[in-house]
């Protein structure tokens, strides 16, 4: 049968082989990630500039205080900020931003095993 | 390329969210998804209101799937004149219509959230078969509802590591696609092997 359908429908043969092989990686691949991911990446977000301060405390765990003193913001204000945008409202570059900001969370942590 | 799109939420707000919904329901290629799960963690963060994000997102794929139907009704009057003067083209267009009229319903659904990235090709359908207005938008609006929730309530429960979680997703619906068209194209197979040669 599969020597008839290679002979009569070829490329319909090959497009199904392809579509199911793919189907079967990306479905390995999502497993894969799902369980690595379980493990040890559930929090603590690598810093980035997409990130705003309230988002910050909330995937490092972190009161919104600590972030909004190593950023030197008011965390109570109801403005929606990235840390991108301040970096650019301030002309610092935005690692240097994300590096004092992870100073800041380091230290709160040291203090509070 | 995820955290263009999380910028553009954290920065614009569920605007994004809208307007890319109702694209991506128009088969522009934009990851509403991502976007979605984008603004769910922006809501457990505290920066959006929950009820922004839900009613930008399921307003804008309400809007993008309308719009891509009444494409089809549209694109589908203008077939089916051309197809008027060659029958077995017409003929070929009433098997179409005739499975819309048995399966439109549960297609146009599951459409809509478990095989997402089909929906706007499905609403082209269901719209140049000539699938009742009402029935569609009903079986859409419960979809998207289903849709909406499940990107925007993960989002919003893991917010805490979404890039992560948008790559596991990706993956898993990029999985479901392809299973989807190799469950289509093995059918096509054995209707092949089947039929006696000519």
């Amino acid at each position: 049968m599969i020597a008839r359908l290679w002979r009569d429908h070829r490329l319909l043969l090959v497009a199904f082989v392809v579509a199911a092989g793919l189907a079967g990686l990306f479905g390995v691949r999502a497993v894969v990630m799902a369980i690595r991911w379980h493990g040890i990446e559930a929090t603590d977000a690598p810093l980035a500039g997409w990130m705003t301060p309230r988002y910050v405390s909330h995937s490092w765990q972190v009161p919104p205080e600590v972030v909004g003193a190593a950023l030197g913001i008011d965390q109570n204000k109801p403005r929606r900020v990235t840390l991108e945008q301040l970096a650019e409202d301030r002309g610092v570059p935005l690692q240097t931003l994300i590096d004092g900001l992870q100073a800041g969370i380091d230290r709160f942590r040291a203090g509070h095993p | 390329m995820t955290d263009l799109f999380f910028d553009l939420v954290s920065t614009f707000g569920a605007v994004v969210i809208a307007v890319t919904t109702f694209l991506s329901c128009l088969a522009v290629p934009f990851p509403s998804s991502f976007v979605m799960l984008a603004g769910g963690a922006f809501v457990a963060s505290g920066d959006l209101s929950a009820w922004s994000v839900l009613g930008a997102a399921y307003g804008g794929a309400l809007l993008g799937d309308q719009a891509g139907f009444q494409a089809g009704r549209y694109g589908g009057a203008r077939l089916e004149a051309r197809l008027a003067a060659r029958p077995a083209r017409a003929a070929l267009l009433d098997r179409a219509r005739a499975m819309v009229d048995r399966w439109g319903g549960v297609g146009v659904f599951f459409s809509t959230w478990l095989v997402a990235p089909l929906g706007p090709w499905v609403n082209l359908i269901a719209g140049a078969t000539g699938m009742n207005v009402l029935r569609f938008t009903l079986w859409d609006a419960a979809g998207e509802a289903i849709w909406v929730a499940v990107y925007v309530g993960l989002g919003w429960s893991f917010a805490a590591n979404i890039s992560t979680l948008a790559s596991v997703m990706g993956n898993a619906v990029a999985a479901l696609v392809l299973a989807t068209a190799a469950a289509g194209l093995g059918a096509l197979l054995l209707h092949a092997a089947r039929r006696p040669k000519p």
